[in-house]
């Protein structure tokens, strides 16, 4: 894995896309998913993606977080280039430097709250002085302490997306991304992850990324992607966000419900 | 509830070195526990496919042991034999001066006779049984009869003495030690009963000494069916076999490993015996093989989704192949042990009903058939090893 250039000013993108192309299928059958995507994910930010079906978000967040490869184009993930990697070189890559929060969960079944979270840690390899009490705080700081030892089947919807955001978070990432995080959710759970994620984005070493058609989680963004048809047709700024370079500590504070 | 996610979850710079807490057998494990009806066909597969082939190793190894009973309690550093004899069973005479050429070669400390012969015994009620007569010259520091149970070693130096095994009583037509029967026409008396002997066909041993055997084989005073030669101390085998066989024409020379080998692979591959324990025994693993990775597959694709999650939280192949093999490495743990009880059960039982039967479990075969099993699971876990290679990491943002 090759080391990217730094840029030169500003907080440096932990993610950096450009022209990102997706082409699948070959003649008369092939299909552009991603028609020269270029992007990226500061850290302290929480940008949500949006877009109707079919527009190329999922494919965009799976080649962002290294689970599928692009077509053409680069990608550079806290520093490494991942586009042309080998699979295990990108899951190397998503091992070190991602989480994932997925819309089904995603959770193992058979394996308690605090064992879905140890998974993560095992899975890094990352060596803890107590991987228990590192997964314990993860649940601890996603508010699930009293439900460490209880298995996906005896949580609700809302618990288990925060112990998927416990689990996402537990191998310290530098980019989280999350697919459609509130699909899943009522309202009030829905609210309640959004508040989580926007949360987890203002550490300002981390960047968020989620995928949604909500609308109703638009107010917790510091920036909305906009894509259509495979391409991106709206990078838009919260109108309270001060821009990376005015600090991320401050950034939600005045923004409207 | 949010501050302690910023300040837990911060920084992005590795923890100090620590511990590790290994999940992967822990998701096999209750992978594996998950369904338990997917389990128990396993198990069944796995007890079935190691009884059978435990029974068939027994078998096949015991057939060794009673081809080789006899070969087993004379040992020689070489053995002088008819050219072209195919096994122990399978006697014809020496010309009569080889244990003499053979105490006159340099390098060997002793030369011993032993007849081996196919007789008729006539039994005491009417009726004939072969059986094959072994004449063993004890009297001069050769081998001595074993596995005496009933009577003395010395009673067999009474004339026409025979010893015969106790499990044969029924076919050689006798009730008990003392008993007379006609060996090749000539009166003979049971004076010693042994216990355990059997051969490998359903011609019984009879143990006389040589000088008997002779009398009853009308073989000459100085004629042997073999010869078996033991070496000085530090004397060259491969030497003394050269010379042994530039002097003795008509004759094989073979090692004691040799003739044992030519003895059991004559029986157990010529005669196709071999063969139909083999295949039974190869038939066993492959129904424990073919369960077993029916039901991993099986077991993989439930967990499908599981296993796309783990890869896409970047876990390695070689952690999803951890977890698979490790579910295999349970099943034949589990299955090996309840197997073995069963099998030993089974060994148990069928030497108490059917004592011609032998079946031999020592713990060297035992531990081949753990390492079988293993072997057979791991084996077994490649479907699924190749199924979850193949799994696309994406799938998990479309379920």
């Amino acid at each position: 894995m090759s080391k990217a250039p730094r840029a030169s000013n500003g907080p440096r993108p932990l993610l950096e896309a450009r022209n990102i192309v997706k082409t699948i299928g070959t003649g008369a059958g092939e299909l552009h998913i991603l028609k020269g995507v270029s992007m990226d994910l500061r850290p302290g930010e929480l940008t949500l993606l949006m877009g109707p079906s079919g527009s190329g978000k999922t494919t965009l967040l799976s080649i962002l977080g290294c689970i599928l490869t692009a077509t053409s184009g680069e990608l550079h993930l806290a520093g490494h280039q991942a586009v042309g990697q080998s699979s295990e070189d990108l899951a190397e890559i998503r091992r070190q430097h991602v989480g994932f929060v997925f819309q089904s969960y995603n959770l193992f079944p058979t394996l308690t709250a605090i064992e879905n979270v140890l998974v993560a840690l095992d899975v890094r390899d990352a060596r803890s002085l107590d991987p228990m009490e590192t997964a314990a705080e993860a649940l601890k700081s996603v508010g699930l302490s009293h439900r460490m030892h209880t298995y996906p089947s005896k949580l609700s919807g809302g618990e288990k997306q925060r112990v998927a955001i416990a689990r996402s978070l537990a191998g310290r990432p530098s980019v989280v991304l999350a697919d459609e995080p509130t699909a899943a959710l009522d309202s009030e759970n829905g609210k309640a992850v959004m508040e989580l994620l926007a949360e987890v984005a203002k550490d300002p070493t981390r960047a968020v990324m989620a995928v949604t058609h909500d609308h109703r989680t638009l107010h917790y963004a510091d920036r909305i992607i906009t894509i259509e048809d495979g391409r991106i047709v709206g990078d838009d700024r919260s109108p309270n966000h001060k821009g990376p370079d005015n600090g991320a500590a401050s950034k939600k504070k005045n923004v409207a419900a | 509830m949010m501050k302690k996610i910023a300040a837990g979850a911060g920084s992005a710079a590795p923890a100090a070195q620590g511990k590790v807490i290994k999940m992967a057998p822990k998701i096999a494990y209750r992978n594996l526990f998950h369904d338990r009806m997917s389990l128990l066909v396993t198990l069944i597969g796995i007890v079935f496919s190691v009884v059978l082939v435990a029974i068939e190793v027994g078998l096949y190894k015991g057939s060794e042991n009673k081809i080789a009973t006899v070969l087993d309690k004379a040992p020689a550093d070489l053995w002088i034999v008819p050219f072209g004899t195919k096994s122990f069973d399978d006697p014809s005479l020496l010309i009569g001066h080889e244990k003499y050429a053979a105490l006159s070669t340099p390098g060997v400390l002793k030369a011993e006779d032993m007849i081996v012969s196919f007789s008729a015994w006539r039994k005491p009620e009417g009726g004939k049984k072969t059986f094959i007569l072994v004449g063993l010259d004890w009297a001069n520091g050769g081998t001595r009869p074993w596995s005496i149970d009933e009577g003395e070693v010395d009673d067999l130096n009474l004339p026409n003495a025979i010893a015969v095994d106790r499990s044969y009583f029924k076919d050689l037509g006798i009730e008990k030690k003392g008993d007379y029967a006609e060996i090749n026409n000539q009166r003979a008396q049971v004076t010693a009963v042994t216990k355990g002997i059997r051969s490998f066909t359903t011609l019984p041993y009879g143990f006389t000494p040589i000088a008997t055997a002779r009398k009853f084989t009308g073989a000459n005073a100085s004629q042997s069916t073999y010869v078996l030669v033991t070496l000085e101390k530090g004397a060259n085998l491969e030497a003394v076999r050269k010379s042994l066989a530039d002097r003795l024409q008509g004759a094989e020379i073979l090692t004691h490993d040799e003739f044992t080998r030519r003895s059991i692979n004559y029986w157990m591959f010529s005669t196709g015996a071999g063969l139909a324990l083999i295949t039974g025994m190869v038939l066993g693993a492959i129904v424990g093989v073919v369960i077993v990775a029916q039901t991993l597959y099986a077991s993989t694709k439930d967990h499908l989704n599981e296993f796309a999650t783990l890869r896409a939280l970047g876990a390695s192949a070689s952690y999803i192949h951890a977890v698979i093999l490790i579910q295999a490495l349970l099943s034949a743990v589990l299955g090996y042990a309840a197997g073995m009880l069963l099998a030993m059960l089974a060994i148990y039982r069928l030497s108490v009903r059917v004592p011609t039967l032998t079946i031999v479990m020592t713990p060297k075969i035992a531990a081949y058939l753990f390492a079988l099993t293993v072997g057979m699971c791991v084996f077994a876990a490649i479907t699924a090893i190749r199924k979850v290679t193949r799994i696309d990491p994406a799938g998990v943002f479309n379920r």
